[in-house]
């Protein structure tokens, strides 16, 4: 069975990108992968590309086959993934298995996404969730979680807020960051708020913006000279049993099980993480289940600068979804990069010294009180 | 409680919440009565009603189930 390795990347800057449109994003972040790999569109076997909301907003489907004809990627299996939040690393996940499985050498990811439209309103779980039609949209789902955290653990107003803090911090150091320009405590706190607790600045900006990762086995990678292996890589999906118990999520803690005893590892060995960080309460909440913090103590784990960048663990050492922003599609995809950049020594200003492991996160969509998709990739040099 | 572009025609703010179901063991999801979104706090004991409140997927007014306070449901 083929271990599984990084050959290349690309990204586009997240943020607006107004003469840009999704196929457009989604080439320049394949060309650039491509490139960057040193293989020849040829080489390619397969593709995949993550997009969750083109369709929504713009009536556009089957896109992946669009971007890579673009960038002379033709007659190969391409397969379009929508799986909201987890449509980048559930595309990194398939071309994951395909390589492990030796269908293919070489493969192709690309997530793009384009959310800086006027039709874009709150995100939701779409019309045919019930709990959609009785106001459920995402910040909501959050506040909840928050409001339970607070009520049951004392988690502070202070603490939630700490995390934007951190997270926009470390995205001054990424050129690719959407927020470049740290924030206070106190403006965090005096933002406007969109959900109790939740205040603007703690909930992660709608942005434009794309990454692409070539995915290669071991003959392609001793050619290229790949580095970064993804050693593991679990996708799963929800219980649906999260009403009973909005802050210890079951989902999060199960899938991180599950890449432990696959990768062989604790959560004690990693260096750095890359977590879901859609609202400041879901990365205090990804803490514990991934096992970095007892479940509770999420609020004085960033408090204490344990997930800073010079902490116990780094989360978010790319300003994660809160600073870098959040293209759906492309944000799982961008995970992986900024993992594989800290172990490669090439993170620059953000740089975790010495990481050798790392771990991406990822959640993506609402039902019944849990998340529908949960992936986490473990990568290693 | 959600304070921005509510959704179906819902008012901002508007609140929603889990609630427990005395005796059936249950935990369900729901709208809370617009009048209470200053005054909710977890463990507040509240009661179903149905109230015409925002409009539906075809933008015409109707009918949700709401959770309102026992003292003023009635």
């Amino acid at each position: 069975m083929s271990r599984v390795w990084i050959a290349g990347h690309g990204l586009v800057p997240f943020g607006k990108h107004p003469d840009l449109d999704v196929v457009a994003l989604g080439a320049r972040a394949a060309r650039d992968a491509l490139a960057s790999s040193g293989l020849r569109p040829a080489d390619i076997a397969m593709g995949t590309f993550a997009n969750a909301l083109a369709g929504r907003l713009m009536g556009a489907l089957t896109l992946g086959q669009n971007v890579l004809a673009e960038v002379g990627i033709s007659r190969i299996p391409v397969i379009n993934v929508e799986n909201a939040c987890t449509s980048g690393s559930t595309a990194v996940h398939l071309a994951w298995t395909a390589i492990r499985a030796g269908e293919a050498d070489a493969v192709i990811v690309v997530g793009a996404e384009k959310m800086v439209v006027p039709q874009m309103g709150l995100i939701d779980s779409g019309e045919t969730q019930i709990d959609t039609l009785l106001g459920m949209v995402t910040p909501a789902s959050f506040a909840l979680r928050a409001m339970r955290h607070m009520h049951e653990f004392g988690t502070t107003p202070e603490q939630l807020a700490a995390v934007s803090v951190k997270n926009r911090k470390a995205a001054v150091h990424n050129p690719i960051a959407m927020y470049r320009k740290p924030v206070t405590l106190a403006e965090v706190l005096a933002a406007p708020m969109i959900a109790d607790p939740l205040t603007r600045l703690q909930c992660c900006p709608i942005a434009d913006g794309a990454a692409a990762v070539v995915l290669v086995g071991d003959r392609l990678a001793r050619q290229v000279g790949a580095e970064v292996e993804i050693a593991t890589s679990v996708l799963s999906s929800g219980g649906y049993e999260a009403e009973g118990d909005m802050v210890r999520w079951e989902t999060d803690s199960r899938t991180a099980r599950q890449a432990y005893e696959k990768a062989g590892v604790g959560p004690s060995d990693l260096d750095l993480v890359e977590c879901h960080d859609a609202f400041t309460v879901a990365e205090i909440l990804h803490y514990e289940g991934l096992g970095l913090c007892p479940v509770g103590e999420g609020g004085r784990f960033v408090e204490d600068g344990a997930a800073s960048l010079r902490g116990r663990t780094p989360v978010n050492p790319s300003g994660g979804l809160l600073g870098r922003g959040h293209p759906v599609g492309a944000t799982g995809v961008a995970q992986i990069i900024e993992i594989a950049d800290h172990l490669m020594g090439r993170a620059n200003g953000r740089q975790v010294d010495g990481a050798r492991l790392g771990l991406a996160h990822c959640m993506g969509g609402d039902k019944d009180g849990d998340t529908k998709s949960c992936t986490i990739a473990i990568l290693k040099r | 409680m959600v304070r921005t572009r509510a959704p179906y025609g819902l008012p901002t703010p508007y609140a929603v919440g889990y609630v427990d179901i005395t005796g059936a063991g249950l935990r369900v999801f729901g709208l809370f009565d617009p009048d209470l979104t200053e005054t909710l706090h977890p463990g507040m004991a509240v009661e179903l009603h149905a109230r015409k409140l925002g409009v539906d997927n075809g933008g015409k007014p109707c009918l949700r189930p709401v959770f309102c306070s026992r003292e003023t449901a009635a």
